[in-house]
């Protein structure tokens, strides 16, 4: 009995005192990041960058590098090297967040829809990343009809101009589709019959009530962008309704001494791929379920092979409408 | 698919039956049947053995303590036996069918010896199933000194607990809600006290504690891992006896008695937790930490039994029992350049109640029934409130964050059942029917929250829509020798209806014992069982709150099938050896798709919930001493448990949230003499699984604006469960002083839980300031105990 007895509190000891240490390996923390979205309206990008063990201090946002080695090929034995250009702070002619750069771009390389590309990247001392993926077809889509509710805030002395949309479209029979819709302004202005043309940076907020929606992009509490499947559409025609909201003020500011001024409301209409709402919808998850302790982690979607991030497209339909800004000055 | 499926099973099934029904029949036999009881209570005795020595053949007690045995006409001896009961030897000469009520004495110990679990030989013991005695039960040291049915069951080969602070028991890879849990018969859906310390289950009131991990018999339905069949004692029918104890956190009293001799008698018992009554005390005078939580449990039992006739009894059960926490927490940083304020207040609580009424009548000397009526039910709440203030003052602003939470839900079942016991030859068969309906309301839940730094705020409440439904079983059971095997051949069939939909599920079960010579006997089994109802475990979540959900239009029925292959051998008087193999086939578990969680969620349940597929697989061995002054085991489980979902982890297969690959626990108990004992166990287990992010990296793409805000930080894992949490291990001891003086026995147990202080973590996280490491959250750090019980 005393023996058995001594023998049990040894091992006991024992097991405790040989203890490993937890730690990440440094192949599986250190890798290259992809953010790779095609889309059908601009040559080729992807942002790449480093990942680091969730225990390592160093700044995250300038993890990005220069040294990689990055090649896109499509299904049709097309082939071409991304170019890495430093500083880049004006993508689309917009200023860009120094913490988000995209900086890699193709000279010439059009992603075409239904079209499979692959992506090849090495970088020195970090593993390997490929990633494959297909473009969707191109849904067309019509603004079957738009108007314009003021909205008048009395305690703020505010105007807001609503803006209401029907998007219609058409999903494509047999396959599962997924869509993006996002909306931009801009601001046209017109001087001895000479246009000028302002984009706004940022999207603007959009707004949809249908059930149809399934992911809610938002920053903040504003909704930026809408995604869905066409789980409960499937094959048929749909008439969606959307709205965003502009102020006229905003523009007057800026255009106080043109002849006119319009705001030119841009929706752009993507076809998106799986992986892009794969990626889309987890995200969107991970940051809400954030906030909060009480909600479980999430799993960021990935379709990086030896590295993280995602590499996913869009077959991209942009269409406008436009409403003639009042020459006086709101105040 | 499934109708032909079931066609498939039912044609077997017959098919073995019409091949082994037409056993020989005896020339000149006749039935001795009658109750087993306690000499001194008239407590009917479960699974004691009456044996006819001059052919060998024998059967158990039932439940309910009767048995019925064909014996050969003339002169016969039966033996009788119980463990921890002195054996009684009859000699009979029989001519007709007979009635003979046999009680047992309780036996006188031994000096030094200590007998345990000797049910029957190591070769006949079911595969797959476990008797604990409760003197075996209260001879564990535990936590706090409190004898527990659970915790006596989680050393056992092939269950584990879940993480310390956790409640549960995983049996075989299967999750906690895969577990049926009896309390006389009727179903008890959250069988925890103190987030799962201790058990519902007052050891002091129960009779008798059966589990099943495999080779189901049909006349269980509705547990896919394990069936664990816990009666309570009925109440003594002779004299009055009263017994208790007082230990450190509860104490608990038992009086029994008859209310007129041999006829009636009634059975209380209860206990309760006085953690309350002696923390908020001091908490008021500032002498404990306001952050330590206010706690109370209690339940009681109450039994009332009666004799109508010789063949006819009644009974009447109730059981209720709750749990209330209240915690607070408040946390408070400052530095130069930032002061944060934090307040959480959470109050959560679960309670059972059941009751039935059961009548046992006999027809004749070979036909036993049981009629039940009874109902259960089910409440569970939480509610949390937690406000937080960050004042940065070198940016001068000030971040608020508060969010609330409340939830409920509940399950009422009304139960019937009538089940047979037919004693016909070399056969038991039993056969019967029964019926639940059952009231699901699976949540209820209203949710706020406020963020400043997310600019984020939120007012939610919704609710589950309750779900009714009918279950409704059939089941027929035959067990038999056949030349030396002894077999037990059946199937369930379980007819579900909810909502619009029908569930029908045969479930055919097999089982055979093939001895080879004296010591060694070959055990085989096969089992389909289904489920309709899931547990939702919340992996992040408080450990007790866990929500159950129908099956349902949307959710097909979990089922399990099971093959067991194994064997016993009995080494010599002292020693026996088994060993059991394993592999489960799961189908239709269910699981929270990504980042989802039943409590929170506004969506319907199909698009919160998945089902999927899982695999289990494992040997378990155990040697195990029963007499002499050491007694006890050593038990090693090496398993494997998995899980696979259309979307949850991208549709790559992971661990299961319990899958230990290596358990090994070792359990002594030492007699030093009749007033002295010892008793040690040492647990040992690898590391649960758990899901930790190992990567950051940059989102840093358009997704929300074309200037790239939005841009932050993934946090980011590859697989569910990803990172193992280090080995567990723990040794308890404990050490009893016995003295009896005339009816008046008391013991004196002292004790030390996790008497070598080990920190075993219940989980990890990344923790930090500016520098993160992983660091562990552990519950339990050494713990005495002092027990004193007493029974006269």
């Amino acid at each position: 009995m005393k023996y058995l007895l001594t023998t049990v509190i040894i091992i006991g000891f024992l097991v405790s005192a040989c203890e490993e240490e937890t730690t990440i390996p440094s192949s599986e923390a250190y890798r290259i990041v992809v953010n790779g979205f095609l889309e059908t309206d601009s040559t080729a990008r992807v942002m790449l960058s480093r990942s680091m063990a969730i225990t390592d201090t160093g700044l995250i946002n300038s993890q990005d590098f220069n040294n990689a080695t990055v090649i896109l090929s499509d299904n049709n034995s097309n082939s071409q090297e991304l170019t890495f250009v430093p500083n880049q702070s004006n993508y689309w002619g917009f200023n860009w967040s120094s913490d988000a750069k995209i900086n890699y771009f193709a000279h010439s390389l059009i992603p075409q829809a239904g079209n499979e590309y692959t992506l090849n990247i090495s970088a020195p001392n970090l593993p390997d990343a490929t990633a494959t993926t297909t473009l969707p077809n191109l849904v067309d889509f019509e603004i079957a009809d738009s108007n314009v509710i003021i909205h008048y805030i009395q305690e703020a002395n505010i105007e807001t101009n609503h803006v209401y949309m029907d998007l219609v479209f058409q999903d494509p029979p047999e396959i599962t589709n997924y869509y993006l819709i996002n909306i931009y302004m801009s601001y046209l202005q017109y001087w001895d019959g000479q246009m000028y043309r302002y984009t706004d940076i940022d999207y603007s907020e959009i707004n949809c009530s249908d059930p149809l929606i399934e992911v809610y992009a938002d920053h903040g509490s504003i909704c930026l962008g809408l995604a869905f499947s066409d789980k409960t559409i499937s094959g048929n025609q749909k008439r969606l309704k959307i709205s965003t909201a502009y102020r006229d003020y905003y523009s007057h500011n800026h255009f106080s001494y043109a002849d006119s001024a319009k705001v030119e409301i841009n929706v752009k209409f993507s076809a998106i791929n799986k992986e892009y709402f794969q990626y889309l919808e987890t995200l969107q998850k991970f940051n809400e379920n954030r906030k909060s302790p009480l909600y479980p982690p999430v799993q960021v979607f990935s379709n990086i092979e030896g590295g993280y991030g995602v590499f996913a497209g869009a077959a991209v339909k942009v269409k406008s409408v436009s409403y003639s800004i009042d020459s006086e000055p709101y105040y | 698919m499934r109708t032909s499926k079931n066609n498939h099973y039912i044609l077997i099934v017959f098919l073995f039956i019409s091949c082994i029904l037409p056993a020989k029949l005896l020339a000149q036999s006749h039935t001795i049947s009658g109750y087993v009881t306690e000499r001194n209570t008239g407590e009917k005795i479960i699974f004691a053995s009456v044996v006819d020595k001059n052919t060998g053949k024998g059967v158990s007690t039932n439940n309910y303590g009767f048995y019925s045995l064909k014996v050969t006409e003339g002169k016969t001896n039966l033996l009788v036996s119980y463990v921890g009961f002195e054996k009684v030897n009859l000699d009979l000469n029989i001519q007709s069918d007979t009635t003979i009520n046999i009680t047992l004495k309780e036996g006188v110990e031994i000096e030094n010896v200590t007998i345990t679990s000797n049910y029957r030989p190591v070769t006949q013991k079911e595969l797959a199933r476990i008797d604990i005695p409760i003197k075996e039960i209260k001879q564990i040291p535990v936590l706090f000194g409190e004898a527990d049915v659970f915790k006596a069951i989680q050393l056992m080969p092939g269950i584990q607990s879940g993480l310390e602070g956790s409640a549960g028991i995983y049996v075989r890879g299967g999750n906690v809600g895969d577990n049926l849990f009896l309390i006389d018969g009727i179903p008890v859906y959250n069988p925890n006290h103190l987030y799962g310390f201790f058990s519902v289950f007052n050891t002091d009131a129960v009779k008798n504690v059966t589990v099943y991990k495999g080779a189901f018999p049909a006349r269980y339905s509705g547990g896919t891992s394990s069936v664990i069949d816990v009666r309570i004692r009925e109440g003594s029918t002779k004299e009055y006896k009263v017994e208790g104890s007082v230990g450190l956190i509860s104490s608990k009293i038992k009086v029994e008695g008859p209310i007129v001799k041999d006829k009636t008698a009634f059975l209380i018992s209860g206990r309760r937790t006085y953690i309350d009554l002696v923390v908020d005390p001091l908490k008021s005078a500032g002498i404990v930490d306001d952050e330590f939580p206010s706690y109370n449990f209690y339940d009681l039992n109450f039994k009332l039994n009666h004799k109508v006739s010789e063949k006819s009894h009644l009974y009447f059960s109730f059981y209720k029992g709750d749990d209330k926490i209240k915690e607070e927490k408040k946390y408070q940083e400052t530095n130069e350049s930032i002061e944060i304020y934090e307040n959480k207040v959470s109050n959560s609580g679960w309670g059972n109640t059941t009751g039935s009424v059961r009548w046992n009548q006999r027809f004749g000397s070979s036909l036993f029934s049981n009629l039940t009526l009874a109902f259960s039910n089910y409440d569970y709440r939480i509610s949390d409130d937690y406000s937080m203030v960050e004042t940065r003052s070198h940016e001068d602003v000030m971040y608020n964050q508060i969010y609330s939470l409340n939830y409920k839900s509940n399950i009422k079942d009304l139960i019937n059942k009538l089940d047979f016991n037919l004693y016909k030859d070399r056969h038991t068969i039993r056969f019967g029917l029964n019926s639940t309906f059952r009231e699901l309301n699976s949540g209820e839940s209203h949710y706020k929250y406020a963020d400043d730094l997310y600019e984020s705020h939120g007012d939610t409440a919704f609710h589950i829509p309750t779900v009714k439904s009918n279950e409704s079983n059939i089941y027929l059971e035959d067990e038999f020798k056949l030349y030396n095997v002894t077999v037990n051949v059946g199937a369930n069939l379980s007819i579900f209806f909810v909502d619009s939909k029908t569930y029908t599920n045969f479930q055919p079960r097999i089982s055979a014992i093939v001895p080879f010579k004296e010591k060694l006997a070959f055990k085989a089994s096969a089992s389909r069982m289904v489920q309709h109802f899931f547990l939702i475990s919340e992996a992040n979540f408080r450990s007790s709150s866990d929500a159950w959900i129908s099956a349902s239009e949307d959710f097909e029925p979990q089922s399990v099938i099971q093959y067991d292959l194994g064997f016993s051998w009995q080494v010599n008087q002292h020693f026996e050896f088994s060993a059991e193999s394993y592999y489960k086939d799961f189908k239709n578990v269910i699981g929270q798709k990504n980042g989802e969680t039943i409590y929170l969620s506004m969506s319907p349940l199909n698009e919160i919930l998945e089902q999927g597929t899982g695999k289990a697989y494992g040997a378990e061995f155990q040697l195990k001493k029963t007499e002499g002054k050491t007694t006890g085991w050593i038990n090693y489980t090496l398993a494997k448990s998995e899980r696979t979902f259309p979307t949850i982890n991208n549709g790559k297969t992971f661990p299961f949230r319990y899958d230990r690959r290596h358990a090994l626990n070792i359990v002594m108990n030492h007699r030093f003499n009749k007033k002295v004992s010892m008793n040690a166990a040492w647990i040992f287990g690898s590391g649960y699984p758990q899901t930790l992010a190992t990567v950051q990296h940059l989102q840093g793409v358009p997704i929300y604006s074309i200037k790239g805000a939005g841009a932050d930080v993934v946090e980011f894992f590859n697989s569910l469960y990803n990172h193992r949490l280090p080995v567990y291990h723990r040794l308890d001891l404990g050490v009893s002083f016995h003295k009896t003086r005339g009816r008046y026995s008391r013991v004196l147990s002292v004790g030390l839980f996790n008497a070598y202080a080990r920190n075993n973590p219940i989980y990890q996280y990344y923790g930090g300031y500016k520098v993160k490491t992983i660091k562990s959250e552990s519950l339990l750090p050494i713990i005495p105990y002092v027990t004193y019980s007493f029974k006269f």
